[in-house]
């Protein structure tokens, strides 16, 4: 904490308001000097972290408490978000951490480590731990780990609403008399009783003190466990150097094995020996005979005891909510999978359904007829000359019109896969994939960020960081841009709207297929030669379902539309003229008459023979490929600048003179899979942290794209005339 | 008019590549050119820049 010219511990900040409040004659200068400097000049008197499991609402309370006055960043040498905050409370200024979530305070993920280490090292002021009442033995797990710490903390059991809506009961005085520690009812989401939990923290944090002699209220360990603890905390007590820490916690990690532990505090041989012999005695108490295991059932039933006397439920023990009922069908060991090609199917037979072409049609005839009918009488008017018809028509209006046509197909697209995932389902997926990852020594937890790879690689990317295993993580990096993302659906509808009019759904539906299936290969073929190595086990919670809120829901389909429109106002505005420039001149910079003596078409022609084998070996093809590296849209704008094509609808009448349906879904399926756009390149970059992985990643995909490409083709021949 | 619409034309091609220039330089950084508004990994990536007020003049540092 730093203000002014100087840094205080947080420690001692609340030591200064009771000194400052007690009588002026007890009170030294120097504390007096502090405390005022600190109250003129508007410092941080006092730091509370907020913790819990994922989705318990810790970033609701978060934003509720803070507002606009928050700054996001990094953990430093990690990757892993950062978020402060500044309140104002009574005058006076707190900092407020939002630390990641987390189910236990084992070492086990990066967000875990960062967790304890702000906590121990950084020690706030106050703790609060975020609840979710619907599940509350779950997270009472970690809730235990924390009062161990010794760190003043305040429970604060959220999502009441839920809790009540399902009829069952939570007495919080209850709880909080069997634990010991304040705990506050709360529903985050609609701000109730959160100005209550606020004020029991910051009156927690003035009147209470971290004291490593004790955790923070009490729970009660069988007595092996207990006793345990106790001996080992015995042990590090006599180490004098220790006795700041707090040794509760270090004394139950040691006993549950955490290497970590043992680490930082830099124990001596004949120390670290005593704790082994007392966690072996401790082992043998038990048939589990594993430390880890035993700790965590002495922890569950310590919580079990805790929640029968404060819990009533509803419903009886082991009673099946609706989302559970959803799920005995949803991921059944034999429909689930049919049932999620059927739910992609629809999706797609949706995307390219009646609807969306009509107002693709209509989109068009404004651009291409409107629009381009009033441009070209302008231009007429104004006797301009030939090349500013090809510039504002041809690549202008239609370049960037041929993309904007597509724009209902994508709205309709993101609207059912925003259905899916704000309703649940896509957690499903994830879950429902890895029963048949696993068995090809792959990870259900790699679906997730290749699921986020159909509406965009670059986030995708970023989301494997939640992989613990270095090596999946890799692998999976390398495996999303197999992903159809969403800048790939115009390649898709145009081609598939040309060549296979009567079909193009399934078509459609065949290109995420086939990117699904080749990443899963490309996945077993890495996990056998670069990424050798054990299958990470995967939990995962399934969140129940919800019905999408319409405006949630509003909301994200407007960002996308934004989003695609913000593309196609800048990228593909400019790819478009940039194509066309290079497309009208030549090296010596003249304008040509002739547009196969132009710089692209050189270009092209260079590059052309290696597409051959593909099916799609003219320049124009080739270089609509090197336009795509920049953004994968630019792949139909570049085509219909370079087929001199007013709009995407004059293009589709000119591509069977150059593709046959074969070579068309050939140069789809190539498009699908090769090297990702630049601002993904540069994703996997710095998540890989390489340069050399991330060419890797790019030259496999596109050697991957070549292979895949030229098999449909030549194999192909021997079926399709 | 010609000439005008010639001077037209040529403010159009500066501006596609002074827009190139800048979505490329976005993209080496590993910024969608979609904009970040609606990006699930905002919050985790170094190219994102909110538009919120910054904190409070006095309010700790982080």
């Amino acid at each position: 904490m730093a203000h002014g010219n100087f840094a205080l511990p947080c420690a001692i900040v609340p030591r200064l308001r009771r000194e400052r409040d007690q009588s002026q004659d007890n009170r030294s200068a120097f504390w007096l000097f502090i405390s005022e400097h600190c109250e003129r000049n508007g410092c941080v008197l006092m730091k509370i972290a907020l913790t819990g499991n994922p989705n318990s609402g810790k970033t609701t309370l978060f934003n509720l408490y803070t507002g606009s006055n928050q700054y996001v960043g990094n953990w430093a040498g990690v990757t892993v978000e950062k978020k402060e905050g500044t309140l104002s409370y009574g005058g006076e200024s707190i900092t407020l951490v939002d630390l990641p979530g987390i189910y236990s305070l084992s070492p086990y993920s990066m967000e875990e480590i960062i967790t304890r280490s702000v906590l121990i090292d950084e020690r706030p002021d106050v703790l609060i731990d975020i609840i979710d009442g619907s599940n509350i033995e779950r997270n009472l797990y970690l809730a235990v780990q924390l009062m161990e710490l010794s760190v003043p903390l305040v429970l604060a059991v959220n999502m009441m609403d839920e809790v009540e809506a399902k009829g069952d009961r939570l007495d919080c005085d209850k709880l909080s008399k069997l634990l010991g520690v304040a705990v506050i009812p709360i529903t985050a989401r609609k701000a109730k009783n959160t100005q209550l939990l606020l004020d029991t923290a910051v009156e927690l944090a003035r009147t209470r003190d971290y004291n490593p002699r004790s955790p923070v209220g009490s729970v009660r360990y069988d007595n092996n466990t207990a006793q345990a603890i106790r001996d080992i905390y015995a042990l590090l007590w006599e180490e004098s150097r220790l006795r700041e820490l707090p040794l509760w916690f270090y004394a139950s990690k040691l006993l549950e094995g955490d290497p970590k532990a043992a680490e930082t505090l830099k124990l001596d041989k004949k120390t670290l020996d005593q704790v082994e012999r007392l966690v072996q005695a401790y082992e043998a108490t038990s048939p589990y005979g594993d430390r880890e295991t035993m700790l965590a059932d002495a922890r569950y039933k310590a919580i079990t005891a805790i929640t029968d006397k404060a819990m009533v439920k509803q419903g009886a023990e082991g009673s099946l909510s609706l989302s559970d009922k959803i799920d005995l069908v949803v991921t059944n060991r034999v429909l689930a999978l049919p049932i999620f090609l059927l739910i992609m199917f629809i999706i797609f037979a949706s995307t390219f359904g009646p609807v969306g072409s009509f107002f693709s049609d209509g989109i068009e005839y404004l651009l291409g007829e409107v629009l381009g009918g009033q441009v070209t009488a302008l231009l007429d008017a104004a006797q301009a000359p030939g090349w500013t018809y090809g510039l504002l028509i041809d690549a202008i209006i239609g370049g960037v019109g041929g993309v904007l046509t597509f724009l209902p197909q994508i709205m309709i697209l993101f609207t059912c896969l925003s259905l899916l995932e704000d309703s649940g389902y896509m957690a499903r997926a994830a879950f429902i994939m890895d029963r048949l990852l696993h068995k090809i020594g792959l990870t259900g937890k790699s679906f997730i960020p290749m699921l986020m790879g159909f509406g965009c690689t670059t986030p995708a990317v970023m989301a494997a960081r939640t992989m613990e295993n270095d090596r999946d993580r890799k692998l999976t990096i390398m495996i999303i841009p197999f992903m159809s993302c969403g800048a790939k659906l115009p390649i898709y509808a145009l081609f598939a709207g040309t060549f296979f009019a009567a079909h193009q759904g399934i078509v459609v539906f065949s290109m995420y297929i086939i990117g699904m299936l080749v990443a899963i290969l490309s996945g077993l073929l890495l996990k056998n030669t670069l990424f050798r190595g054990k299958v990470a086990p995967f939990v995962m919670e399934l969140p129940p379902y919800r019905l999408p809120s319409p405006t949630v829901l509003g909301r994200h389909v407007w960002e996308k539309c934004k989003g695609f429109l913000i593309k196609a106002g800048t990228i593909i505005f400019s790819m478009s003229v940039v194509i066309w420039l290079l497309q009208n001149f030549n090296w010596s910079l003249h304008l040509v008459e002739d547009n196969t003596q132009s710089i692209f078409a050189s270009i092209g022609r260079a590059i052309a023979p290696l597409f051959a084998p593909l099916g799609f070996g003219s320049w124009q093809a080739a270089v609509s490929v090197l336009a795509g590296l920049v953004a994968k849209e630019t792949v139909v704008s570049s085509m219909i600048v370079l087929y001199g094509a007013g709009s995407q609808a004059e293009l589709a009448t000119m591509l069977p003179g150059v593709f046959s349906s074969l070579s068309a879904f050939s140069f789809m399926a190539f498009c699908l899979l090769y090297m990702p756009c630049l601002s993904a390149f540069v994703s996997i970059k710095r998540e890989m942290n390489s340069l050399k992985w991330a060419l890797g990643t790019a030259l496999f995909g596109t050697g991957v794209a070549y292979v895949v490409s030229m098999l449909i083709y030549q194999i192909g021949k021997f079926f399709v005339a | 008019m010609t000439a005008v619409v010639v001077v037209l034309c040529g403010l159009v091609i500066a501006l596609a590549l002074y827009l190139l220039v800048r979505s490329l330089r976005k993209m080496s950084r590993g910024q969608c050119c979609e904009g970040c508004s609606d990006c699930p990994q905002k919050h985790g990536c170094s190219s994102y820049h909110p538009d919120d007020v910054p904190p409070k003049k006095g309010s700790g540092s982080p």
